[in-house]
């Protein structure tokens, strides 16, 4: 997973090194209406991507063409060049053919691994997944002198409807 | 670019975070917390996590042997470092105990800020008292990344506090395809290599936590065949204990209690486990495990004679009322653990 997770990570950020926005999206089949549809993602991660000066997003997804679908929302609010990628995007063929063969959940690690890296993480309140990475990313960083997540949104992370599952803010180890 | 030289890239966080350390870091420690996928109900994911904690004491002693293998990488002791410095920062020692660490640690495993420190962990190591022949199991851990993260830390914080072996956790499957259904796990079992590199958990461990002994499996535990298992504890009971407070929505999670000023900190947990050990070395009518020759390792089992409840294990002045404890073990058996009840 590390090796995906770092051909993903190169190819991401490139030679310059860009910043990018890392969105934890859900919107897969199975989400309940708590997580609100993708297009409320949407709308909550925009409002927070507009706000800072980040043209690359990085998807992790369980909905294969999430990132194509966000671009095309992004076109449709009149920024076409912000740059949305996914790990799919981003493997040689040969890494991508081992990281089909593996299970859904170690994928979504090599995803994980990738947001941990991101300069801003939006991510699902009702997700341990991104309560994870919210709660690490926090400690592993001088934000750990904050408050920690007692409301949903810091300069490191935004969780949509953080507070549909709060009790993972005060128990999740990171 | 090599794996290693991209680990020693800068982070492309904003520069504005520099390492720090900060003593007054609590860390929010839980049996569980859930990525409910669908349907799934929280408490039935707390459930099931509750379900998988098995506490494994042996009454009869034999000497653990171990071996260590030696490797590299993981990331889920240096997050338990990096929480510890509550428990840690206060005490003595601080120094020496850092120098005395050597933990290689080559590959970061996409850590934010640097190396990890693990002097606040062998701090917390070398105050246990470890008491031979406990062991801690949390087998079926379940959820993705995230739940088995939060998960695998409680069990390995769980058995340090109670001075305990670690039987390596094991994971349950789940659909590749199709989650969300209505049971999305497949019936497969996985080890913790399924996600992280095991080798260098040990080796960290066996680093910093030497008097700690780890086990692959319960089968691997070198008095195996002589153990008595005690019933799967309820966790959700536990937490009560601190509070009084009934089950259900409002359960008082650990997190909570530490998070408050004044709230206890470690030593809640800590002394929760250590409640648990007492009664854990009572002696109990648990019948005899048959042994499973095959797969024991290290020597054989002397046949030793039962001792006396005071002699074996615990000598931590916790005074328990019986009901209490007795409590812990009469609570709703989740996970389909293999033991017997001592209720």
């Amino acid at each position: 997973m590390t090796e995906l997770a770092s051909e993903v990570y190169t190819n991401l950020i490139g030679p310059n090194n860009t910043e990018y926005f890392g969105a934890h999206l859900r919107f897969e089949a199975d989400v309940g209406f708590q997580w609100g549809s993708a297009k409320e993602q949407f709308d909550a991660y925009t409002e927070r991507l507009f706000a800072r000066p980040l043209s690359l997003v990085y998807v992790a997804c369980g909905v294969a063409d999430a990132a194509e679908q966000y671009h095309t929302y992004l076109v449709g609010r009149d920024r076409p060049e912000i740059r949305v990628l996914s790990k799919a995007n981003l493997l040689s063929a040969n890494s991508l053919a081992r990281l089909k063969g593996m299970p859904f959940d170690q994928q979504a690690q090599v995803d994980y691994l990738v947001l941990l890296k991101s300069s801003f993480h939006a991510g699902s309140g009702a997700s341990s997944f991104s309560a994870n990475l919210a709660a690490r990313r926090h400690l592993l960083t001088a934000r750990r002198d904050a408050p920690f997540l007692w409301y949903e949104e810091d300069e490191l992370t935004f969780l949509y409807r953080g507070d549909s599952a709060s009790f993972m803010r005060v128990a999740m180890w990171p | 670019m090599t794996k290693e030289e991209l680990y020693q890239r800068v982070p492309l966080l904003p520069l504005s975070h520099t390492n720090v350390s900060d003593p007054s870091i609590v860390k929010p420690c839980a049996a569980g917390v859930g990525d409910q996928a669908g349907r799934s109900s929280r408490g039935r994911r707390m459930g099931a996590l509750v379900g998988s904690v098995l506490l494994v004491l042996f009454l009869w002693g034999s000497s653990l042997r171990l071996s260590w293998v030696w490797a590299r990488e993981s990331a889920l002791v240096d997050a338990m470092d990096q929480l510890d410095q509550a428990a840690a920062a206060a005490g003595p020692g601080h120094a020496e105990a850092e120098s005395a660490l050597a933990v290689h640690f080559n590959a970061v495993d996409f850590d934010i800020e640097g190396p990890a420190n693990f002097s606040a962990l062998a701090q917390v190591c070398n105050r246990t008292e470890w008491v031979s022949n406990r062991w801690f199991s949390c087998d079926r851990m379940e959820g993705g990344i995230g739940n088995i993260r939060d998960e695998v830390l409680t069990c390995l914080r769980y058995a340090i506090a109670g001075g305990a072996g670690l039987v390596m956790p094991s994971l349950r499957l789940r659909g590749e395809v199709a989650i969300g259904e209505e049971d999305l796990h497949t019936g497969g079992r996985a080890g913790m290599d399924f996600y992280f590199d095991v080798d260098f958990l040990k080796h960290t461990l066996a680093t910093v936590c030497p008097r700690m002994p780890i086990a692959d499996s319960v089968y691997h535990i070198p008095s195996y065949a002589i153990a008595s298992m005690p019933d799967v504890v309820n966790f959700k009971d536990i937490y009560t204990l601190d509070t009084g407070k009934p089950n259900g929505p409002d359960l008082p999670w650990p997190g909570k209690q530490r998070l408050k000023p004044g709230g206890g900190g470690v030593d809640w947990v800590i002394a929760l486990l250590l409640s648990l050990s007492r009664h854990f070395a009572q002696p109990s009518s648990t019948p005899t495990r048959s042994p499973s020759a095959a797969t024991l390792t290290g020597p054989t089992p002397p046949r030793l004679t039962r001792r006396s409840p005071q002699s074996t294990g615990s000598s931590w002045p916790i005074s328990s009322g019986t009901s209490r404890m007795t409590r812990l073990f009469s609570g709703t058996t989740l996970g389909g653990s293999s033991g017997s009840g001592l209720t």
